[in-house]
């Protein structure tokens, strides 16, 4: 996979759900779990927050440029640090990968293969008064 | 004063008299490693077989160390002192009706620290600060 496709899937990156329909290869990201630090007088502001990003592809070639589309998001994420959204990221780490393939609904062509990983994105929070 | 029940440690702080920058460091629990008394074996030859040894109190307590685990701060490592200082530990607010917390204050000094670097969570430490004098104890207030 080129770095022309990927840049056509930055704009089918969808958060929870992908639409019926919609073009593969894309992009589907949710938030799995969070967690909130704290000390003794209040927040501590930090937490971290677990992300599943699914990288789908349902090509004839078989799940090759689903796994080059997740490897391509694992590069780009993995240890980043940086301002986002004004949210600062202290760091982010990627777990271990999972695959599926998803069988076509109507039992024709060919179905979905899924490239799925948690991101661990370790953040400030807002500061709260104590 | 009745117990009413049972509290979390939230509220709980800890003030450095004299290493200041210390104080502002967040706290995420506090042991109390133990306040003690030294028991004093006093057997004697009119003791017979079967009885127990018969024991008295020391004169003196034992303070020991308190360890306080905190979030690192790389800019403010504390670090095991060489002079003692005034350390005031602010208690919870056990009561509703007070307004003005306890504290228990002490002269010590920090004695060991350690922490940890982790690649996959916030780093955390402790470190121990032994009690070198009497414990003042004082309750919350309304």
């Amino acid at each position: 996979m080129g770095v022309a496709a990927v840049t056509a899937v930055t704009n089918r990156m969808y958060s929870d759900v992908l639409g019926q329909g919609a073009t593969l290869p894309a992009i589907v990201y949710r938030i799995v779990s969070g967690e909130h630090a704290h000390h003794l007088k209040g927040s501590a502001n930090f937490g971290e927050t677990v992300i599943q990003i699914d990288c789908i592809d349902d090509s004839h070639t078989g799940r090759d440029d689903a796994d080059a589309l997740a490897e391509i998001v694992r590069k780009n994420l993995t240890s980043y640090s940086g301002t986002v959204g004004g949210d600062k990221i202290n760091n982010i780490l990627a777990s271990t990968p999972r695959y599926r393939y998803e069988q076509p609904r109507d039992g024709k062509g060919i179905g979905r293969f899924v490239h799925s990983r948690d991101y661990r994105v370790f953040h400030a929070e807002p500061a709260v008064s104590t | 004063m009745a117990f009413s029940e049972p509290v979390t440690g939230v509220g709980t702080s800890v003030a450095f008299g004299t290493t200041t920058a210390y104080s502002a460091l967040q706290i995420t629990d506090v042991q109390v490693n133990g306040i003690s008394v030294a028991n004093i074996p006093t057997p004697h030859l009119g003791l017979s077989v079967g009885d127990y040894i018969p024991y008295i109190p020391g004169d003196l307590k034992e303070g020991d160390t308190i360890t306080y685990t905190f979030h690192v701060d790389m800019d403010v490592i504390p670090l095991p002192q060489h002079t003692k200082e005034t350390i005031t530990q602010t208690q919870p607010i056990t009561d509703g009706t007070n307004t003005t917390a306890g504290t228990i204050a002490f002269s010590g000094y920090i004695s060991n620290v350690q922490w940890g670097q982790p690649i996959d969570g916030k780093c955390e430490g402790s470190y121990d600060v032994k009690v070198a004098g009497n414990i003042t104890f004082t309750d919350s207030s309304a």
